[in-house]
């Protein structure tokens, strides 16, 4: 029974070593993991509030569905909990595969265009599956985070 | 009267009712999703995998180069293809390391110029669909890819000035040229050979080059990007043409019941592709193949240095003075939307050890295989990803995606004949010749 604790004990520090080697200095989901997870049922939602529930983000892709590894932009509108325009907030947008491990080739560029709109350009998803969208809202000394799911698939020619 | 075709049940014999039972009796131990034939019966969503990798559409344009769908261009193009004064010893084309009889490819594992290379000879089959060209994504055009061989001191090992001097020596390359681009520049006064060395600044010949004015620079680069661009307009010719799998997918598409376009097994392999293998994570689309880099987790290869792949090969791009933003390329601003790509690059971490997913559109024919031309089979590939090797990656770290597959013998026997399917005709002779003169000839009308 020892043998078997000892056994077990050994497994899962070794497996505990193997995804630390795994997420190592490589990992995106490791520069995520502070985003809020994705409600399940609540995943594909274009809309979604920050963690501290002060914003509200919603974004509309363009081309619209995602294009699978081609350039798209997102749009970006933030809004504070009573439904009202944000203005002169800062955003980070970045996006992950969080079951593959990796993150996007390119590295986004974010365009105020005012009354809390916002144009991210230079997004690519270049591999089909299941991404997520991290949003950082950077306004009135707060930083909140949102997180959206996309599920990105191949169709018909 | 009409005949029934169902068979009356009074003329069955004791035999023709043995047949039938055990006939439901296999059908009904057969899986739902298996033919009677053994092939599968691709579910809706299957098939939606499958239509998303056939037909291949028309190469996408590239505004970068002006002539990049001139057929004068094209045929100049492939007149210098051919050519072996445009290498320094007068003995190489681009057709030794890109021979039409040998995939586009050399069959060797590493390319042999003047030195041999630390990289295998990536095939030319479709390379017009390519948004990065080297193992390493070190170009973002074919045409600015082109130069790099012709200068390589491995390779060619010819020079832009070394070129232009060649071009002023010999009439045919001078008035190919010229019909296409106007006078020749002058070499009068320009040393030997000269080019830009940007990895070593005290290179011979880096100080020929220094002696250039920046007038004589620019002509002397313009010149040489104008041979890139015929080069590319030729390379962009070479598409493969219908396979059996295409033909696969268009009796699919149109709903025709059992295709003989590919056999069992190779249907079956494409299950496992679009399937439990996954290959298709990587190898999507049309070309199947997402034009992007991945590490695959190759161990060290015993004789060569540790290769950085995409790490090293993303500042070489940024810098290459014939790439999107530079003054060589043809678009009408730097702005262009075909620049997005070098707009929005990112290097990380995670490219250490990535090289370019290839195309499995004629795979049969350009092995051997990966950057460094380590597998001489296909066989030896799925091996690979069968049972993934013990060692680590030579250097960064092997993507999530790839867990060892596994397969039993005859699932690899299955995607190899799948693999199989996805060649098409061979190159003919309009391509795989040099044309006799470098212009084209119209007949009079």
């Amino acid at each position: 029974m020892l043998n078997k604790k000892i056994t077990l004990a050994a497994l899962l520090s070794l497996s505990a070593l193997s995804v630390g080697t795994l997420l190592g200095p490589f990992s995106a989901s490791a520069q995520h993991q502070n985003y809020p997870k994705v409600n399940e049922a609540d995943r594909e939602n274009r809309s979604q509030i920050t963690d501290n529930k002060h914003y509200r983000v919603i974004y509309t892709p363009l081309p619209d569905p995602i294009p699978l590894n081609q350039h798209f932009r997102l749009k970006l509108t933030v809004q504070n909990a009573e439904g009202k325009v944000v203005e002169n907030a800062k955003l980070y947008v970045d996006a992950d595969m969080p079951s593959h491990n990796h993150g996007m080739n390119v590295k986004p560029k974010v365009k105020d265009l005012g009354k809390g709109i916002f144009e991210v350009r230079g997004m690519l998803f270049h591999m089909p599956g299941y991404w997520e969208i991290y949003v950082l809202v950077d306004h009135a000394g707060k930083k909140e985070k949102a997180t959206f799911g996309v599920t990105l698939k191949m169709s018909p020619r | 009267m009409l005949r029934s075709k169902c068979l009356p049940v009074k003329s069955l014999t004791l035999l023709g009712w043995a047949a039938l039972l055990s006939g439901l009796a296999l059908a009904a131990c057969r899986p739902a999703n298996v033919q009677s034939d053994g092939a599968p019966a691709f579910s809706a969503q299957e098939k939606t995998l499958i239509l998303s990798l056939s037909p291949r559409p028309r190469p996408p344009e590239n505004p970068g180069n002006s002539l990049a769908d001139s057929a004068n261009a094209a045929h100049f193009g492939r007149y210098l293809f051919y050519d072996t004064r445009l290498s320094l010893k007068g003995d190489q084309s681009c057709a030794s390391c890109h021979h039409p009889g040998l995939g586009w490819s050399d069959g060797k594992p590493l390319a042999v110029g003047l030195k041999t290379t630390s990289r295998n000879s990536p095939t030319l089959w479709n390379v017009a669909y390519q948004r990065w060209l080297f193992w390493d994504g070190r170009t973002d055009s074919l045409w600015a890819q082109s130069v790099q061989p012709l200068e390589s001191l491995n390779e060619m090992g010819m020079s832009r000035v070394g070129l232009l001097h060649s071009f002023h020596k010999h009439p045919e390359l001078r008035r190919g040229y010229e019909a296409l681009f106007g006078p020749l520049p002058s070499n009068a006064g320009l040393p030997a050979q000269a080019r830009p060395v940007p990895e070593d600044p005290k290179h011979p010949l880096q100080q020929s080059w220094n002696q250039l004015s920046p007038q004589q620079q620019l002509a002397v680069n313009r010149f040489v990007s104008q041979l890139g661009k015929s080069l590319e307009a030729f390379e962009r010719q070479i598409v493969s043409g219908e396979s059996p799998f295409d033909r696969f997918v268009a009796d699919l598409r149109a709903n025709k019941p059992a295709s003989k376009e590919l056999s069992v097994e190779a249907q079956k392999g494409l299950r496992l592709f679009i399937g439990r293998a996954q290959c298709i994570l990587c190898h999507t689309g049309p070309l199947l193949n997402d034009r992007e880099f991945h590490n695959i987790g190759l161990p060290k290869h015993p004789h060569l240095p540790v290769d950085q792949g995409r790490y090293a090969g993303l500042p070489k791009l940024l810098a290459d003075p014939f790439n999107g933003l530079g003054p060589f390329s043809d678009l009408p601003s730097r702005e262009h939307e075909w620049n997005d790509k070098l707009h929005y690059l990112s290097r990380q971490a995670s490219n250490k050890g990535e090289f370019k997913t290839p195309g499995l559109r004629e795979i049969t024919r350009t092995g051997p295989y990966m950057h460094d031309g380590r597998f001489k089979s296909l066989e030896e590939v799925l091996l690979f990803y069968s049972q993934l090797p013990n060692q680590p990656p030579a250097t960064g770290r092997r993507e999530d995606t790839i867990p060892p597959l596994e397969l039993k013998p005859e699932e690899l026997t299955y995607l190899l004949a799948f693999l199989k399917a996805l060649e098409g005709p061979q190159a003919g002779p309009e391509l795989s010749q040099k044309p006799k003169d470098p212009v084209v000839q119209r007949s009079p009308s």
